[in-house]
């Protein structure tokens, strides 16, 4: 195992070193950052440039410039960085700069691969279970059209109908119950599509998602709940089933009585919980809250598997577990969505609270209620965050597709099908384990991929992270601070391909790292 | 709910008015309580010294500019206006040039602490660069030292200060004011003094008896300790904050937090009882770097104002807006195409065996041919309507010698449409006896866009009249680099200088023989002298003769056309009113305290 990641981390330091230098001669070449100075006829600009040249130290070639820098940042080694300082940044030190940008990138881009993973395989899954029915076939060309999308231009169309034309809508949330049967047909065919089955069963699905649907919709209109949406006991309530039915699903124990017994239980606990920990968020206004309530409800879930578990006491005790941790999101929403009101009122937005620009409201960015900070920055995530995924989730919908078609044709498949488990088991337990490990690897690639992507959606939605240093730094030449970014975001996409080779090893048996 | 938030508001200032006028107050402060806004810059401040080497750019400027007051600021126009609340300033003396500075009683920082004599000092011994390290290098890096003009220590006098220049020097109105407070940078430097008015004191003494050792700190401070890109509302306030020192300003409003590239957020000054009141309570600056990005943004209402280069796309998304306005105006830069004089090529005598009437003949016929309506009618007036020809070398259209000195300065030699300019051309080069077709090598910086239709009009507009226009453009403004270059390989280049304020010196740089900012090797005595005796002349009446004839001598030798100035768009939400461009640094921010709520208007 160490000798493995030895071996991957000199690998790694040399393709870094490579690349590093090459970086370096292409940004130093790519323009003259004394250019803005030249055109100036203001009397200072030559001594301007005096001493810009002498900072840069412009009178060396790259070539040698480039092994200075190598001294500089080698020194990280030691823990000493000198990755210079930021002359168009005036004079910060480089260090400093990424230190700032790293984190708001790094939690747009990590939560844009996490949720894309999620969406994609999920949405990649359902369609090789109805491989060339109309859903798998609608899904693969909206996949292609999104995967061939331009990030800028679906960033600036999220904006315009994400953002303004929603906000609109959310001034004044009128929605005409012919809009509420449209919506519920449309949903309707996506689902019986995707359930499938005989032609009654279909029909019956496809009822009852319309009712559902159109009922939701009217009645959200009837009460305005959109004005001011609320949770509320009963959204937690609504929320926990839902969680709970979800985990069953997943974990193909949907018919398992004790274990129906055992989340049903749990999710019962976490809605009597809803009054009690409403002092808790209160007064323990912090986001190590959500850890502890997590922890607190998983336990509740333990004790419930383990009363009601029966002969699956272990089986019922890691679902109830999961199903109280998860189960925290909804109470979580709930106190974000009570502040809403006060919310609406702190935002300069015309209306509406989806923004365009920036991690978040100025006045909130300090704010000491936890729950606000978070209801503001989902706000100013949701956009950004889209416009990442929306590529990337065409991208894993098509791997999933294609890598569970291969993995249901092989023959320990067919054995589990003759034995007589379920589809789900078959599909959960047998298949979906050996479907993760090519993707596995198109995780490590994508990573890659969306920090790039991140370079353009920062600038769109003037999010300031790696990708707006990268930009500025590049449009004013200024190779100190580019090759920061290129330090970080290389060694993080070098990281995560290390990381993809460990998840092999854990995904897959035969693949053995240590040496034996 | 918000008008109505402010509606209220204005109706209890009102009647609060109403109450207090018996008291007749001289200053009544017009700040809404509970208002603010939010508006754009692509850029944000990374130091709150704004005079440094370091921080010496218009991100930094615009919170500086609000933060602080000063003796003068550029209107809209524009022009130099003074700020008579905020102190006076006055020419003693002619010979030697000395001037006398004054700031009011009323003037203090926002911790209370008067503005006096000393910060004018400091200001005054960064600005003349008068220390120097033992190795010559500046101990105060003020992005333009120019020690060249003043050596006299100043005299003060509690709130005045006066010192004499060494020669006259014509931008001595715009050369100097107060900049980051004495108090709070020598309390940085030595954070055992705790007493602003011994601060005070011990750095005029210091100052006075060239105490170099104690000023080493001092310095540091006000190079490097201004750079800060992240402060929150405690750490600034004034009376408690750690970072208090830091934040000092004497005008409207006081810096409350600053987050790094994302806002600076700026908060009325209760102490600013003096000068023209702003009415929002507080203004946060954003960083949105992208045009397209602010548009929506100014939509969406994250920010209520916003400005940019406009370009045809820009343009049709702000008509678009639907709860905003839009006005396009000039920037300072101008475009311009430049004739060299020394690269053998067809400007250039040697060309001709050295019979420089030839050259000027086809210099003359060349910039004759250049489409200038065409290229302003074509390419500038779709963004903006308003857009005029540009016929001044030295001044912007707008600044108050344009006019006179268009109509001297021979600019009419250009007047007329395309067509007729191309016919004058032709005769010119046959009245010289010059054959055609003649080779000119043009430059423009590739990949702009801009400037690439532009040499597309001028190539197809002089082939008319024989020239043979060909395109030498390269992405690197190598010809500008002397060590490349030593001659510049273009005959003709075109490109944009951009003026930061209206100084009236500093054109030298480009039109005086051998300097630095001269890449066509222009030369001519005329211009050489004139332009170094307007460096030191004081008589407004006579500047504008001397810039005439410089003028006069540039045009008569054909050595360069200007063409237009580059269009600026600025655009705001309905809710906001009061928003005026303006082409020099601090661009539309400078009447901030014009900016009201449109419900507050009415």
């Amino acid at each position: 195992m160490l000798s493995f990641i030895t071996r991957r981390l000199v690998a790694t330091l040399a393709v870094l070193l490579v690349a590093s230098f090459v970086v370096y001669m292409l940004t130093a070449n790519s323009g003259d950052p004394l250019e803005a100075l030249r055109t100036q006829n203001d009397p200072a600009s030559v001594a301007k440039r005096a001493t810009l040249t002498e900072k840069l130290d412009l009178d060396t070639p790259p070539f040698f410039r480039y092994f200075k820098w190598l001294g500089g940042a080698a020194s990280c080694v030691i823990g000493q960085c000198n990755l210079g300082v930021s002359v168009i940044r005036g004079d910060e030190p480089v260090a400093n700069a990424l230190g700032n940008a790293m984190q708001s990138t790094l939690s747009l881009v990590i939560l844009a691969t996490v949720l894309s993973i999620l969406f994609g395989v999920a949405i990649g899954m359902t369609t090789a279970l109805r491989q060339y029915s109309g859903y798998d076939y609608t899904v693969t060309f909206a996949a292609f059209i999104f995967y061939s999308l331009p990030i800028f231009w679906v960033a600036v169309l999220l904006k315009e109908f994400g953002a303004i034309r929603f906000n609109e809508f959310l001034g004044d949330p009128s929605i005409p119950w012919w809009i509420a049967l449209t919506v519920g047909c449309v949903l309707a065919l996506v689902v019986q599509a995707v359930v499938g089955g005989h032609l009654r069963l279909r029909i019956r699905t496809a009822g009852i998602s319309f009712a559902l649907t159109s009922g939701i919709l009217i009645l959200l209109d009837i009460t305005q709940w959109l004005k001011s949406p609320s949770i509320g006991i009963i959204g937690v309530a609504l929320m926990g089933i839902g969680v709970g039915a979800l985990m069953l699903f997943i974990t193909s124990n949907l018919t398992k009585r004790t274990l129906q017994f055992s989340v049903g239980a749990t999710v019962i606990a976490v809605v009597a919980m809803w009054f009690p920990l409403q002092f808790v968020w209160f007064y323990f206004n912090n986001p190590l809250a959500i850890v502890v309530v997590a922890l607190l409800l998983a336990g509740l879930g333990v004790v419930a598997g383990f009363f009601l578990g029966g002969d699956d006491r272990t089986e019922a005790m890691r679902v109830a577990a999961i199903t109280g941790a998860l189960s925290t999101a909804p109470l979580v929403l709930d106190q974000m969505f009570m502040r809403w009101g006060d919310y609406v009122q702190i935002i300069p937005l015309r209306s509406g609270v989806i923004s365009t620009i920036g991690a978040n409201t100025p006045v909130l960015a300090n704010s000491d209620d936890t729950w606000m900070r978070m209801l503001d920055s989902s706000t100013h995530l949701i956009l950004p965050t889209a416009a990442l995924m929306i590529i990337s989730v065409a991208g894993y919908t098509r791997y999933t597709r294609a890598t569970l078609l291969e993995v249901l044709n092989q023959d320990y498949v067919r054995t589990a099908r003759a034995k007589g488990l379920p589809e789900t088991t078959v599909i959960m337990r047998h298949a979906f384990r050996n479907t993760l490990i090519p993707i596995a690897t198109i995780v490590a690639f994508d990573f890659g991929a969306v920090i790039g992507g991140a370079i353009i959606t920062e600038r769109v939605f003037a999010w300031q992270g790696m990708g707006a240093l990268f930009n500025q730094g590049l449009r004013e030449v200024d190779v100190n601070l580019v090759m920061g970014v290129f330090l970080v975001t290389g060694v993080a996409a070098v990281v995560f391909n290390i990381l993809a080779d460990l998840a092999y090893s854990a995904l897959d048996p035969r693949i053995r790292i240590t040496e034996a | 709910m918000k008008t109505k938030r402010i509606l209220a508001s204005v109706a209890a200032v009102g009647a609060s008015a109403i109450v207090l006028s018996g008291c007749a107050l001289p200053y009544q402060s017009q700040v809404i309580e509970g208002t603010s806004i939010s508006v754009a810059w692509n850029d944000i401040a990374s130091e709150f010294n704004s005079a440094s080497a370091s921080g010496n750019n218009v991100a930094n400027a615009i919170p500086a500019y609000i933060a602080n007051s000063g003796f003068n600021y550029y209107n809209a126009t524009p022009e130099l206006l003074k700020q008579e609340e905020f102190g006076t300033y006055e020419k003693t003396s002619d010979e030697p040039l000395t001037v006398k500075y004054t700031i009011n009683d009323a003037v203090t920082w926002s911790d209370g602490v008067a503005v006096d004599g000393a910060d004018m000092l400091l200001s005054w011994v960064a600005g003349f660069g008068y220390f120097k390290n033992a190795d010559g290098s500046y101990m105060f890096l003020h992005a333009a030292p120019r020690d060249d003009l003043a050596s006299t220590i100043p005299t003060i006098d509690g709130k005045s200060l006066e010192f004499s220049y060494d020669k006259a020097y014509v931008d001595w109105e715009i050369n100097f004011g107060v900049g980051v407070s004495a108090h709070g940078t020598v309390m940085m430097a030595y954070p055992e003094i705790t007493d602003p008015a011994e601060a005070k004191a011990k750095f005029i003494e210091a100052v006075m008896t060239g105490d170099e050792a104690w000023l080493q700190p001092v310095a540091d401070a006000w190079n490097t300790g201004y750079q800060k890109t992240d402060a929150t509302a405690e750490e600034t306030d004034p009376t408690t904050g750690s970072l208090k020192n830091l934040f000092l300003s004497n005008g409207p409003y006081r810096v409350e937090e600053v987050v790094t590239d994302d806002h600076v957020t700026l908060v009325a000054n209760p102490l600013y009882t003096w000068g023209p009141s702003p009415k929002y309570e507080r203004i946060t600056i954003r960083e949105i770097a992208d045009p397209t990005a602010a548009v929506q943004a100014v939509d969406n209402g994250d920010v209520q104002a916003a400005s940019g280069q406009p370009t045809a796309d820009l343009l049709a998304l702000v008509q678009g807006l639907q709860n905003g306005s839009y006005v396009g105006g000039d920037e300072a830069a101008y475009e311009h195409v430049d004739l060299t004089f020394n690269n053998g090529g067809p400007f250039d005598p040697a060309a001709y065996d050295g019979d420089a009437a030839k050259a000027l003949a086809v210099r003359q016929a060349f910039l004759l041919t250049i489409p200038r309506d065409q290229i302003l009618d074509t390419i500038i007036k779709p963004l903006n309507p308003n857009a005029v020809l540009r016929n001044s070398l030295l001044t912007i259209p707008g600044s108050p010698n344009y006019d006179a000195i268009v109509a001297a300065n021979g600019s009419d030699f250009y007047s007329g449409t395309d067509a007729e300019r191309v016919d004058k051309a032709k005769g010119i080069l046959a009245d010289a006896g010059i054959t055609t077709p003649i080779d000119v090598k043009f430059w423009y910086p590739t990949g702009n866009v801009r400037r690439q239709q532009e040499l597309e009009l001028i190539q197809a507009n002089s082939l008319q009249a024989g020239f043979n226009v060909i395109d030498t453009s390269e992405p690197n403004w190598e010809f500008t680099d002397p060590s490349m270059y030593e001659i510049n390989p273009h005959d003709a280049v075109i490109f944009a200088w951009s003026s930061t304020s209206l100084a009236i010196t500093g054109n030298d740089q480009q039109y005086g023989t051998d300097k630095p900012s001269n890449f066509q090797d222009y030369a001519n005595s005329t211009v050489d002298e004139n332009l170094s005796a307007l460096e030191t002349e004081l008589d407004p009446a006579k500047q504008v003769e001397l810039q005439t004839a410089v003028e006069a001598a540039l045009w008569g030798d054909a050595a360069s056309l200007p063409i237009f100035q580059f269009p600026g768009l600025t655009w705001w939400d309905n809710g906001l009113t009061g928003v005026v461009p303006n082409p020099l640094s601090p661009n539309y921010f400078w009447n901030y305290w014009e900016w009201a709520p449109a419900a507050a208007a009415q």
